[in-house]
């Protein structure tokens, strides 16, 4: 089961297209979660990206339940603690609330999704750096290992910051 | 845990239980059969011709052709106790601590003492069921054995019938199950348990049998033969015996005998028996007799009960001490 | 805390094997623990000990705060065990070897077995020999659950499964956590497994416990220190578990922090498959918990 790293199946409530999406409660489930076990990354902090970025892409919209810990579970042959801990991160962040009984949903306030009008331009900024990197002769891992650098350093000061 | 034993020995206590069904029946049909063909063979009421009793061994033959394998049913009944020892004993335990599967029963919440117990007891239960079944038959036994008006001795069915059977039946299967549980083989429970029984039996039979009681000592004259037994009486010991209570050589008796001749002339007694009393030479007779039968069958049943007891024991013993 | 194992000096010998010697461990419940080591390490007979079927020569035991092997009734009633070779009576039917759960065990939820069984579907009156190995290990899984257990011990539990059953026993198995939340001991050697399914490691070597920690706290603690050899000592703050010597490099597995340098020296969290490897190889004493 290789998978790219990071990437993300999520389905709308369209259940034809996704017939292997079940539930037992009326509402359906809209994600589903995947593992990449060789990247390295925890895999309660997977969840919580994957999570992210489904909201932030709209993929994911204020309402929607996400899985039980028990549904993940028996797709993923994961700790339903991890799940747990995930949704508990993300409620801390904002993006989820649980209520107990019901599950844990998206938040109506989550942050926005990303506007095109605002990563479009990026995107596209983005695109030129990397057209001059490749000029300058930076192969792919080069490119990588000074993007990693660069945001290891702007995150940290971020979390500094906040903390 | 009675439903488990029952179904994990279901095929050993199906086939004991038939088995021993069939060698009943057979023993109920054939026996009358066998008595019926040597009555009208007419066998025992044979007159032997003049100087030869060709005629009498030839209706015997016959009666042996007439009444065919079915005198293997005996050895049938005699060692079925010992089968059901190797069959039934020595997979008990043997069989389930081989495979594992022991772990399975012994991890559901069950003490080790209820559940080599209950493997024990149901099996005995069923064992002696078929014993008692089998023990009713010595009757048929003796018509078999070509014994009219019952056997010669009292003695001689005391393996095939009474309660001695089941004695040796749940003593065979305590043995076997032993030395299985032990062991942990199955093979081993059945092989050795077959042997180790074996040799008690003989043991048994041979060297402690004949001394349950103190045996009795009888006189009679020597002519008179088996007649001068004690009726039905199990004969331990026959000998010549001289005035001191020898047993004296033939040769001895012989040299003597020729005295017979000239003490019969001189108005001495006309019986050879008669005179050689006269000489305090007799025969001895050391046996048992037949008031005792039950008895000793009670002693015996005694003996192999606390055999079955002590191994039965000394299993639940080992099971619940041991690693598992 | 509720505890759920607690070991103190636990020994045991066979023959003039030491298959335990004097492990000291404490696990607290509501977890999923793996036990983690190279074959006759001790952990198959940690867990039969635990399960009272095997006593223990020395030291002392209480799963649930009972004794297994005195209040062996007691317990199982409330823990689930399956040995390493799934014992199964090879003649007895799927619904027969179930009836053996339900009339061996005083609770048992024979509609909840007969649901998972059916939920498989493995025909109720199949010979148990007739089933593929997956099968027959959903089979003993079921076994072990029908008595709604709070503690589960499984004896590598996934071994000799095919990787699709492999997965769909864990899954099934992270399922009934959720569910239920049984705490679950299990022995095993793959590794991606432990990390995926354990919140907590026990590492055993040679009959005793190297380390016990949560898989998360270990990762975090543990670094592997990579650079080029030389003679001294690194300096680093914590304790080296293994040094390993290629012709010019050195690797070090130390359990504390460690900065890189400026020789090239590189300094990274280790993978739990590192930790493990690292203690397996290393000849240290037992490192307390």
């Amino acid at each position: 089961m290789a998978v790219p790293r990071g990437q993300l199946t999520a389905a709308t409530a369209d259940l034809t297209a996704f017939p292997y999406f079940t539930s037992v409660v009326v509402k359906v489930a809209t994600i589903r979660f995947r593992l990449d076990q060789a990247s390295g990354v925890p895999t309660y902090l997977q969840l919580v990206q994957q999570t992210k970025h489904a909201v932030r892409y709209g993929m994911l919209r204020p309402g929607d339940r996400l899985p039980t810990a028990r549904e993940v579970v028996l797709d993923l042959a994961i700790n339903p603690n991890t799940v747990l801990k995930a949704y508990r991160e993300l409620e801390r962040e904002g993006f989820v609330y649980s209520r107990p009984g019901a599950g844990t949903f998206v938040a109506d306030d989550a942050p926005a999704p990303l506007a095109r009008s605002v990563h479009q331009p990026l995107r596209r900024s983005l695109d030129r750096w990397l057209a001059g990197a490749h000029a300058a002769g930076l192969d792919r891992e080069s490119v990588v290992a000074l993007i990693t650098l660069a945001l290891n350093d702007a995150f940290s000061e971020k979390e500094a910051a906040r903390a | 845990m009675i439903w488990l034993t029952l179904r994990e020995h279901r095929a050993q206590l199906v086939a004991m239980s038939l088995a021993a069904a069939l060698i009943a029946i057979g023993l109920a049909v054939l026996g009358p059969y066998a008595a019926a063909q040597r009555a009208a063979l007419g066998v025992d009421t044979c007159a032997p011709l003049s100087n030869t009793n060709e005629n009498c061994v030839d209706l015997m033959i016959e009666w042996q052709r007439r009444i065919g394998p079915a005198s293997y049913l005996v050895l049938a009944l005699v060692i079925a106790p010992a089968l059901a020892a190797s069959y039934v004993g020595g997979p008990l335990f043997g069989a389930t601590l081989e495979r594992g599967t022991h772990r399975l029963a012994l991890t559901q919440a069950i003490s080790r003492v209820r559940w080599s117990a209950t493997r024990i007891g149901v099996v005995a239960v069923v064992v002696v069921a078929c014993a008692l079944v089998l023990a009713q038959f010595g009757w048929a036994v003796a018509a078999l054995n070509g014994l009219p008006g019952g056997p010669r001795s009292s003695f001689d069915l005391f393996d095939v019938e009474g309660p001695t059977v089941v004695a040796y039946a749940l003593s065979g299967i305590a043995l076997g199950g032993l030395i299985g549980a032990a062991s942990r083989r199955a093979v081993t429970g059945m092989f050795l348990g077959l042997l180790v029984f074996a040799a008690i039996r003989a043991f048994v039979a041979v060297d402690l049998r004949p001394n349950y009681d103190a045996p009795l000592v009888a006189y009679a004259n020597t002519t008179s033969g088996t007649a001068a037994a004690p009726p039905k009486a199990w004969i331990l010991h026959q000998a010549t015996v001289d005035a001191q209570d020898r047993p004296m050589d033939y040769r001895d008796v012989d040299q003597l005998m020729r005295g017979f001749r000239p003490s019969a002339i001189a108005g001495g007694p006309t019986d050879m028996g008669a005179y050689l009393a006269t000489l305090g030479v007799r025969d001895r007779f050391i046996y048992q007799p037949a008031e005792r039968y039950a008895k000793f069958q009670w002693i015996e049943f005694r003996i192999f009960t606390g055999l079955a007891a002590g191994c039965a024991l000394l299993t639940i013993v080992l099971i619940r001490r041991r690693d598992a | 805390m509720n505890t759920v194992l607690e070991t103190s000096g636990l020994t045991k010998r066979y023959g003039r094997t030491d298959a335990l010697r004097g492990c000291d461990l404490l696990l607290a419940g509501g977890k999923v623990t793996g036990l983690v080591g190279p074959n006759g390490a001790g952990k198959t007979t940690l867990l039969q000990i635990a399960v009272g079927l095997h006593r223990p020569t020395a030291g002392r035991i209480r799963v649930l705060g009972l004794d297994p092997w005195r209040e062996g009734v007691a317990l199982l009633s409330r823990v689930g065990f399956v040995a390493q070779d799934r014992p199964l009576h090879p003649g007895f039917t799927v619904a027969e070897t179930l009836e053996i759960g339900r009339r061996l065990n005083p609770r048992w939820d024979h509609a909840y077995a007969l649901a998972r069984v059916k939920h498989f579907g493995l025909p109720l009156d199949r010979p148990v020999r007739s089933l593929s190995t997956g099968q027959r290990a959903q089979v003993a899984l079921t076994l072990a659950l029908g008595k709604r257990p709070e503690v589960l011990l499984l004896d590598e539990p996934v071994a000799n499964l095919d990787p699709v059953a492999r997965l769909e026993l864990l899954e099934e198995l992270m399922g009934v956590v959720a569910e239920d939340g049984p705490s679950v001991i299990l022995s095993s050697n793959v590794l991606a497994d432990v990390e995926r399914v354990c919140e907590h490691v026990v590492i055993l070597v040679d009959g005793r416990v190297r380390i016990s920690g949560d898989t998360d706290e270990l990762v975090r603690s543990h670094v592997l220190i990579s650079g080029p050899r030389r003679a001294g000592p690194e300096p680093a703050d914590g304790e080296v578990i293994e040094v390993r010597h290629a012709e010019r490099q050195t690797t070090r597995l130390l359990r504390g922090h460690a900065s890189p340098s400026e020789d090239g020296t590189e300094v990274r969290p280790a993978t739990l498959e590192e930790i493990v490897v690292g203690y397996l190889r290393s000849e240290r004493e037992e490192v307390p918990q």
